[in-house]
């Protein structure tokens, strides 16, 4: 071996029931070097960096730490070999400090508070973080957390950093801070693995590119050498695209308003303050902002699933704060919220696919039975009881008890062609699909009832490009039949290029509304973090139609 | 150098298996309990008994004679009906620990009417009030919880629960009013019992036989081709996802509850009307916590837990007979060999969801072996509805070389993807 590597993977495999989560996966990581894993999602990303953690253990295949051959069976092992994950979902105690969190967990150096924050912050100055080793946990933000984390990898003497998906939670100034630090730790010698699927940001960062496709391994090249689009086609395995078209339609009148609305959360705090915003027929708006800043709870009360404290929501000009859910849907506001589960509202996961589809009219069935019709020249009599058997035939149908499987299955196989889920039936449990064929089962129904508004929540959540380009131009067909469509995105590249206009959440609060071509992600961080507040500067209230459908009193003025 | 050390068992998760693999998996699973237990009661037994005359009394005790198999099918009718009431409940996540109770106040329901009304008014009227009471009495023990559960969301386990004792004292109370001299016991009422087809023991039975079938009949149709079982499993799944399909949580748990209380009176009615003739308070021969089991091992389907209902009452009805034939004095052995059984059978579904390697090969040794778990729960693809696979998950999520830092979030329902 001419090279010694820091790291070295030989045909690692991992499965899950007959599912191959990795296959043969071999590849290796230098010294101070920073490598990006790049694929999509259900590409075995995490699996793989799991396996190097402890968290998982592989059903084939060796690891070598420093040319030698290791076995890690438990995060204590990896520890031992000096690799350190930070994961997606951070993993601290809320009550304590950032020190307190930071020496947790094993080979611990004893516990004495003014050494344990000295050493804290003597890693912060190397690296350039900036953290309070006082503060407590729940007062942080997500940068913060995450800095803990990172810290606490580096306290326990971890050479070999994992970073899973770290960008996700961060605003671009966040991310760019993140980025100059990973730069001081490969100065001073640290490999990084840092896992994403936003390529600029691999470009950005990264020295070296591995890809992974479908659990299997591509290849690995030098960032230098390559092109965002020729990593694109490495991951998905074919060319694509990469433009998101928003196409030009004349904007009716606002079909959704939205005035001085206040929601509160599940914990009784304000989740959305004080928000007006209006959405025509014929467009998207954009909602950005940091994950958790109300856009659950904004969805919630426009379904009608959330108690609205205070304001109002006017569709077509008509009031539904009160209304039930039902009656909400009946007027053609659909909803596909895709939580962070990628499960949960809307969606029954354990049920298939048809029970899934009838979820919003299953209890319209009836018998179909029909009334009998009056003849000419019947007696008073015959005419009589010819009433009262319809009136009987009516109440029956009204009560039929029984769902009606063949038309939602009907339904079901529609969807499934229209919108291409790969699944072995209609029968099949939402859960059992992957990510990207749920989504497409949520947004097809809420389609199917032709809405007028739809309100969609990180509707490519997880979803391979594929599937994102797919979901997009659902959408946009959408916009051009004329519906108002809310779209809460993650992502902002994505989000400047499909919606029309765009509107920044911070903590609930609306820091303003711009139009997507007219502005940067710069500006929209700026907004997202709470440094711009366009609202407050324009000096003028913003989100108010000028051809408002909502009259002085709130009745409809058309 | 250090040395390189595999885990000696390694687990990971199946494919999904076939059915027939399944089953057979199940079937052997049984048998290699029932030799066991042969083996060790055949040994301990005082008399001189053989391992071979195990199986016999196992199965004549079950089927030995017509009274025998009769029986049999009573208990298993009985048990099912009460396992199908807990069903409804179980199928919205609503744990129905209180079938105890409600068989006992269906019980206590219909034995008020028979004392109170019977010879004083004609029988056919009298057995018209037992019906209704005794549905009325086990919705009701059932719907309290029901409504503390959906206006306050009370806990709905602990609250079953108690009502159980609740029921108990009641019937307790009742009996000392009704015999005063103290013994604790009631003398069977001779009027006004349900119809039955006969005066044999055929005939006494094949009315409770035929409710069961009824019963189980209607159960499936209710859970699978009606509106209200799919309320009712929607509600069970997510209770946010059942308001926005415009449902009204409260009532579907109130009035699915109605439902399970009224079945478990209706097996209260039973017991006192067409069986016993009098009440007790371990009437209910503890089928509301037997059920229980019954349904998860049926996986919730009223199809599956009419065979499982029949094989607990077969395991119970032939231990007793194996107990008295080898000389045993005591039930508490014929129970540690049901219970053995139950090991077998249940343990085996982590063998169904689960595949088990050895590493014996010697590379660097493996003295201290080190029990590596693969939580199961990587995928939320592969799990079968079964509550026995969780059973085995939870037994193997427990790792207690994990720092709890690393554990949490990534086992949970983690993804294999980012």
């Amino acid at each position: 071996m001419g090279e010694t590597f820091l790291l070295e993977l030989k045909h690692i495999s991992k499965y899950f029931g007959s599912v191959a989560a990795n296959r043969d996966i071999s590849f290796s990581l230098k010294k101070g070097e920073i490598l990006a894993l790049l694929g999509e999602n259900s590409s075995g990303k995490t699996t793989l960096m799991n396996m190097l953690s402890g968290i998982y253990y592989p059903d084939e295949g060796q690891i070598f730490v420093n040319g030698e051959e290791v076995v890690i069976s438990s995060p204590q092992d990896a520890f031992r070999h000096h690799i350190g994950m930070v994961h997606q979902h951070f993993k601290l105690i809320d009550i304590f400090t950032a020190a307190q969190n930071i020496v947790l967990g094993p080979g611990g150096k004893g516990y004495g508070v003014r050494r344990i924050n000295d050493e804290v912050r003597a890693i912060a100055e190397k690296y350039g973080f900036e953290i309070d080793p006082k503060k407590k946990v729940y007062d942080m933000s997500v940068s913060e957390k995450q800095t803990v984390e990172i810290v606490k990898v580096l306290y326990r003497g971890a050479d070999i950093l994992i970073l899973d998906e770290p960008t996700a939670v961060l605003t671009p100034q966040e991310t760019e801070k993140l980025f100059s630090v990973m730069r001081a730790m490969k100065a001073d010698g640290k490999s990084i693995i840092i896992i994403t699927h936003k390529l600029h940001e691999v470009m950005a960062i990264s020295d070296r590119v591995a890809v992974l496709r479908k659990g299997e391994y591509i290849g690995c090249v030098e960032t230098n050498e390559t092109s965002e689009q020729a990593l694109t086609e490495m991951m998905v395995g074919q060319k694509v695209e990469l433009n998101i078209e928003r196409p030009k339609t004349t904007f009716d009148k606002p079909i959704l308003e939205i005035r001085n609305l206040c929601v509160r959360s599940d914990e009784g705090s304000r989740a959305i303050e004080d928000l007006s915003c209006f959405i025509r027929g014929g467009e998207i708006l954009g909602v950005a902002g940091i994950a958790g800043c109300g856009q659950r709870e904004l969805c919630e009360a426009i379904a009608g699933l959330r108690k609205v404290e205070s304001g109002g929501i006017y569709h077509e000009g008509e009031s539904i704060v009160g209304r039930s859910p039902k009656e909400i849907a009946a007027r053609g506001v659909a909803m596909s919220f895709i939580p962070e589960d990628r499960l949960g509202m809307g969606l029954a996961p354990s049920m298939s696919i048809t029970d899934n589809m009838m979820l919003k009219n299953y209890s319209d069935h009836r018998f179909g039975i029909r009334p009998l019709a009056d003849k000419e020249g019947d007696r008073p009599f015959a005419k009589r009881c010819r009433r009262a058997l319809n009136r009987v035939g009516a109440f029956v149908d009204r009560h039929c008890p029984f769902v009606d499987r063949k038309s939602a299955r009907a339904e079901a196989e529609r969807v499934i062609k229209e919108l291409d889920v790969s699944t072995p039936s209609t029968e099949t449990p939402v859960r059992r699909l992957s990510g990207g064929n749920v989504q497409k089962v949520l947004l097809g129904r809420e389609i199917l009832t032709d809405p007028n508004v739809l309100i969609t929540a990180y509707p490519v959540r997880g979803l391979d490009i594929n599937s994102s380009y797919l979901i997009y131009d659902i959408l946009n067909r959408q916009k051009r039949a004329g519906a108002g469509i809310l779209f809460i995105g993650e992502d902002l590249d994505v989000m400047l290029e499909l919606c029309d206009k765009i509107m920044v959440l911070c903590h609930g609060k609306m820091m303003g509304v711009v139009h997507a071509d007219k502005t940067g992600k710069e500006q929209l961080g700026l907004m997202m973090a709470g440094a711009l507040d366009l609202a407050e500067e324009k000096g003028k209230p913003m989100g108010v139609a000028k051809d408002s459908q909502i009259g002085e009193d709130g009745t409809w003025n058309a | 150098m250090e040395r390189v050390k595999q885990p000696l068992i390694h687990i990971s998760k199946r494919a999904p298996m076939p059915l027939w693999k399944g089953l057979c998996i199940r079937f052997g699973a049984v048998v290699i309990a029932l030799v066991i237990s042969a083996v060790f009661i055949s040994l301990s037994s005082p008399r001189e008994k053989g391992f071979f005359d195990f199986f016999g009394s196992l199965f004549s005790g079950a089927f030995g004679t017509e009274r025998r198999f009769w029986l049999l099918l009573q208990d298993t009718a009985l048990l099912l009906c009460v396992a199908l009431a807990l069903v409804v409940a179980f199928r919205m996540r609503f744990w129905n620990l209180g079938g105890n109770g409600q068989v006992l106040m269906g019980c206590l329901a219909c034995a008020m009417c028979m004392h109170y009304m019977g010879g004083k008014l004609p029988d056919g009227l009298v057995c018209f009030f037992m019906i209704v009471a005794s549905i009325a009495a086990g919705a009701l023990w059932a719907v309290i919880p029901a409504i503390f559960k959906a206006f306050f969301n009370t806990n709905e386990s602990l609250f079953t629960l108690m009502m159980n004792y609740v029921a108990m004292y009641l019937v307790a109370l009742f009996i000392t009013l009704w015999n005063p001299m103290g013994t604790g016991a009631m003398a069977p009422i001779s009027d006004a019992n349900l119809p039955t087809f006969g005066s044999g023991i055929a005939g006494k039975t094949l009315p409770i036989v035929l409710v069961a079938v009824i019963v189980t009949a209607f159960i499936y149709c209710y859970l699978r081709f009606s509106k209200h079982g799919y309320e009712v499993s929607l509600v069970g799944e997510s209770k946010n996802t059942a308001r926005y399909a415009g449902i009204n949580v409260k009532k579907v748990i109130i009035r699915t509850l109605v439902l399970s209380g009224a079945v478990c009176g209706l097996v209260g009615l039973l017991l006192v009307g067409s069986i016993n003739h009098m009440v007790s308070t371990t009437m209910d021969d503890n089928m509301g916590f037997t059920g229980i089991m019954v349904a998860w091992m049926g996986k919730f389907d009223p199809l599956i837990m009419v065979g499982i209902s029949f094989f607990i009452n077969f395991l119970s009805r032939g231990m007793s007979q194996v107990c008295t034939e080898f000389g045993f004095t005591s039930e508490a052995l014929s129970d540690i060999v049901v219970g053995l059984i139950y090991f077998f059978f249940i343990g085996c579904e982590f063998f169904i969801v689960y595949k088990v390697h050895f590493n014996f090969r010697k590379r660097g040794g493996w003295e201290e072996p080190d029990f590596t778990m693969d939580d199961g729960e990587d995928e939320p693809g592969n799990t079968p509805d079964g509550g026995m696979a969780d059973a085995a998950k939870d037994a193997c999520a427990d790792r207690p070389d994990l720092p709890a830092d690393a554990d949490g979030g990534q086992t949970e329902g983690g993804n294999i993807d980012g």
